[in-house]
């Protein structure tokens, strides 16, 4: 009966494995000369194969416990996976194929968009009940370029439904606004909170703290521009706003219209936009899941489900993300999805193997 | 004005605060804990107290709990702010068993600063503080934190007696606590009496095959039974679901 389960979670479990994808395509890309192929896939093949892969179980696989040990180490498996793939990076610009022109382009925005996706791996460590997880989570957000991940991101949840605060981002407001406010706010939160523990802690520069998370921050930046000269300073620099920008762009996308300017149940409900998409959820470890993710954070990706009452997006996170870069798009696009969710906060509408949700609202 | 050398003078002084603590032990709901927390806090001389459970080092501050007996809009603000992200009460009861007067926190960032002269400003002029640790390496933790709006109310000979007073009383309130959170588990995580045993039998050292030949099963219906468990309770391993169960004092 156990090897029976165990092999029929197989491909469940090994779906997890798509988080090493981009970074495994991002090597490939550059050694044959396509160096869009991550590019290709975020925006256009991952998001097709929601036909494939539909919607994730409305109840949480009950995992063996081999595959549970298994799914827990896949994160620490991508820290090392991480740390290698910035090596690799740093050898390309410093003795191997350094791409130019266009291709310099290209390659920058697929290492922005592993980069990105290596947030979620970080943020799963982050809210581990393991010490040492939670630092390594804060050192391979700051790999990334996004040092402040540790630290903002626990500020983010202490303040649920926040518009003030710019935790969660206005029913008016656009992605622009909200990232040039956020921005600012999101570092002297996570400074603030760094205090906090530094106090609780009486130590400044302890592993987990934010000192050290900016020192290797800038250490690896120091190394690019060591080993890559120019460009490999401009590449890396590049990384660290490209990440900043994306960090502050998922939560737009996560939060936006579900804040205390609108809900008066906001703080409370701690509400947010889940999208349903299995792919998805393989590939952010279950950060799309987003409310239940909020109503308890340090529950692992693997167990996490949707809620049954979550606001659903209409669309992918990819596409969203492009969307979301043109506001009057984006109230086109996501007005129609609150007003139904507002309405008929029981029936959540999920494209299940449908690209999109367009059209079913007004049928609703 | 009240004076805490009269009050702890009295001749009825433990018996009170005895009484209140007897009676904090057998209050059903939170409505009547937190009745009582007033009634002990005002046999120790204080007009105004929270009493906080939490796990140490709980970073994502999840497991904090709160009961609260002063201006609801101070503990509206203390929320809002996350004071309780940098309170030093709660630091100090992280490491300490020690009662203290909140005059002897240490205090050493300006964001702590300006926490205690926000709470003087809602009833914490002068106050005390009472940790409530746990025993066997237990990571969760209380601390009664009670205060006067008179300057220097706590701060005379008659600290000696609240000290004791103030501590049975924090004592009482963390095993409440406790109990609530180990029915909440129970309840949550549908934990049945053979779910406590299996975790109590790992607990011992024992593997599935010994805990089926004891439990006259089968190493893989033990297994099956693990799996179920560790996922109702949300932990990766056997290992962690039974440290989750006795941190909460179950098994």
């Amino acid at each position: 009966m156990d090897g029976t389960r165990t092999r029929a979670q197989a491909g469940p479990a090994l779906g997890y494995l798509f988080v090493f994808v981009p970074g495994l395509l991002l090597v490939a890309g550059r050694e044959f000369g396509a160096d869009w192929l991550v590019v290709a896939a975020i925006f256009v093949v991952f998001p097709l194969l929601r036909v494939v892969f539909a919607d994730v179980p409305g109840s949480a696989p009950v995992w063996t416990e081999g595959w549970a040990r298994v799914l827990h180490s896949l994160p620490r498996a991508y820290a090392i996976f991480l740390g290698a793939l910035t090596a690799w990076v740093a050898w390309v610009l410093g003795h191997g194929q350094r791409p130019a022109g266009i291709e310099a382009v290209l390659f920058g925005i697929s290492w922005w968009l592993v980069n990105s996706l290596a947030t979620c791996v970080a943020h799963e460590l982050l809210h581990r009940p393991e010490c040492g997880d939670r630092v390594l989570g804060r050192w391979l957000a700051a790999l990334a370029g996004y040092p402040i991940l540790g630290h903002e991101h626990l500020a983010h949840h202490a303040h649920p439904g926040d518009t003030a605060r710019a935790e969660y981002a206005r029913v008016g407001e656009s992605l622009w606004r909200y990232v040039a406010r956020r921005t600012p706010m999101a570092w002297i939160h996570a400074i603030e909170w760094d205090s906090a523990e530094s106090a609780r802690r009486a130590n400044r520069w302890r592993p987990g703290g934010l000192k050290v998370a900016v020192a290797i921050t800038l250490g690896t930046w120091a190394v690019f521009a060591a080993v890559g000269g120019g460009v490999g300073f401009v590449l890396y620099g590049a990384q660290i706003v490209g990440v900043h920008f994306l960090v502050q762009l998922i939560t737009y996308l996560q939060h936006w219209g579900l804040g205390d300017d609108t809900l008066a149940e906001a703080v409370d409900k701690e509400y947010a936009w889940e999208d349903t998409c299995q792919l998805q959820a393989w590939l952010v470890m279950g950060l799309s899941l987003h409310q239940s993710h909020h109503l308890r954070p340090s529950l692992a990706y693997y167990r996490v489900a949707p809620m049954q009452t979550s606001p659903r997006p209409p669309m992918s996170y990819a596409w969203l993300m492009l969307v979301a870069l043109v506001p009057a798009l984006w109230r086109i696009a996501m007005l129609p999805a609150l007003d139904y969710w507002k309405r008929s906060p029981g029936r959540p509408l999920s494209p299940g193997r449908r690209l999109h949700c367009f059209g079913l609202y007004s049928k609703a | 004005m009240r004076n805490l050398e009269s009050i702890v003078a009295a001749p009825s002084f433990f018996n009170d605060v005895n009484e209140v603590a007897q009676a904090i032990h057998d209050a059903e709901d939170e409505p009547r804990a937190i009745q009582l927390l007033k009634k002990g806090l005002d046999a120790i001389g204080a007009e105004a107290g929270i009493f906080a459970s939490f796990v140490r080092d709980d970073c994502s501050h999840e497991s904090y709990r709160f009961f609260v007996a002063c201006d609801p809009e101070w503990c509206l603000k203390y929320r809002r702010q996350t004071w309780f992200a940098n309170d030093p009460a709660l630091i100090y009861a992280a490491g300490a068993s020690e009662p203290c007067r909140v005059s002897e926190l240490k205090i050493s960032s300006a964001g702590q600063r300006a926490l205690m002269a926000d709470a003087a400003r809602h009833g914490f002029v002068s106050g005390c503080v009472f940790p409530a640790p746990s025993a066997g390496g237990n990571s969760r933790r209380g601390v009664l934190v009670a205060g006067s709006s008179q300057p220097g109310f706590y701060e005379c000979y008659g600290f000696a007696k609240v000290r004791l007073a103030g501590r049975t009383l924090a004592l009482e309130l963390h095993e409440w606590w406790r109990r609530l959170l180990r029915r909440e588990l129970l309840e949550e995580a549908q934990l049945t009496h053979e779910d406590l045993e299996l975790l109590r039998l790992h607990q011992l050292g024992m593997g599935s095959k010994e805990i089926a030949a004891l439990l006259r099963t089968t190493p893989a219906s033990v297994d099956s039974r693990f799996q179920r468990l560790i996922a109702r309770l949300g932990t990766p391993t056997r290992k962690a679901a039974a440290r989750v169960a006795a941190d909460l004092g179950i098994i």
